[in-house]
């Protein structure tokens, strides 16, 4: 597979995700140029998701590792993430470089943008939860998780060490009283 | 230390914590409260930012490392937060079996707490961006744009700017 193949892809795929979208953009991307199935990329998608960092990040680098190596990961990589970065490098030249009357309308427009980000993060993070916290035990796993990070030092590195081996004990007992009927 | 290696390994720590989605919690402790690169509501609206570019909405961290240590700051950043879980998520590729039933039930295991996470992201951003009347109805009407209608969420953001260039300052 020709790197530079890889890296328009995932550059346009980039490119599309304006405003969000983007793992659907990524599957388009898969689709079109008929490089993985669809159920090769769900499994991915969840591998990606199982270890830390960004998931569109982790499965842009997996995809891309999958079609040509360490090469491959880095072409999909750059991709993915150079046309925001330069754009958004201006951006923060402008915002953090003082180059901004923030005490003007721009402040507020600023403030209000925040706002909705919250807004449109919120919807989003309701999507999420209705899959990932339905009912009693999780809920309550994403409680103390939510407490931790807010309000202890270490909070997240807290939550990884105590509530994930609970989680793998609860689901085991959870996956052997299925077994049984 | 310089400046920008301390972002470099800041983001590298940041990266490594966020399951589920991008740790805000973690990294407004960081950016905010340790490191005091910017205030809450500057590193709200830099997350703002980071939703009317094209790309992953992650790339807000190019700002909190800017604030940090300049444009050197944001590449540290970008750098830190996605080549380690990269070479992590390579590394489990080649020498892990995907789909074992131990990994999957790892998989489930981090459900709630990335869950928990992005809970606790939610708070942090209310806390930087809404500071009155005006703010709290821009954010419930943006909730309400994208979860109940089918405009583009992006468009609330849009929205938002006009919105606070109007009513607020």
């Amino acid at each position: 597979m020709p790197l530079p193949r890889i890296f328009s892809g995932f550059l346009r795929a980039s490119l599309n995700a304006f405003g969000g979208g983007l793992n659907a953009h990524l599957l388009t991307l898969i689709r079109r140029e008929g490089w993985l199935s669809e159920a090769e990329f769900a499994e991915y998608s969840t591998f990606a998701q199982t270890l830390p960092g960004s998931n569109n990040g982790n499965l842009s680098a997996l995809l891309g590792y999958r079609l040509a190596g360490v090469p491959g990961a880095a072409a999909a990589l750059t991709g993915l993430l150079l046309p925001g970065s330069l754009l958004m490098s201006v951006v923060a030249w402008f915002y953090f470089g003082g180059r901004l009357d923030l005490t003007s309308r721009l402040g507020g427009a600023l403030q209000g943008a925040a706002a909705a980000a919250l807004g449109i993060s919120a919807a989003a993070a309701l999507n999420i939860l209705r899959h990932t916290v339905g009912s009693p035990v999780p809920a309550l796993l994403a409680v103390c998780t939510c407490l931790l990070a807010l309000l202890v030092h270490e909070g997240t590195l807290i939550a990884l060490a105590v509530l994930v081996p609970v989680g793998m004990l609860l689901g085991r007992r959870e996956g052997s009283s299925r077994q049984k009927p | 230390m310089s400046g920008a290696l301390v972002v470099l390994l800041s983001f590298a720590r940041l990266g490594l914590l966020s399951f589920g989605s991008v740790n805000l919690a973690a990294m407004g402790q960081v950016v905010v409260e340790q490191q005091h690169w910017m205030t809450q509501a500057q590193f709200a609206q830099s997350y703002a930012l980071g939703q009317l570019l094209p790309g992953p909405n992650v790339l807000c961290i190019i700002l909190y490392g800017y604030a940090g240590a300049g444009v050197a700051g944001g590449a540290a950043a970008m750098l830190g937060f996605f080549l380690p879980p990269a070479l992590l998520v390579v590394g489990g590729f080649v020498f892990t079996q995907r789909g074992s039933p131990l990994l999957l039930r790892l998989y489930r295991a981090l459900l709630p707490i990335g869950a928990g996470l992005l809970l606790a992201g939610l708070v942090v951003l209310a806390r930087g961006s809404v500071n009155g009347w005006a703010t709290g109805a821009v954010a419930g009407l943006s909730f309400v744009l994208a979860r109940f209608t089918p405009l583009p969420p992006v468009l609330a953001v849009v929205l938002g700017l006009v919105a606070g260039a109007l009513l607020l300052k």
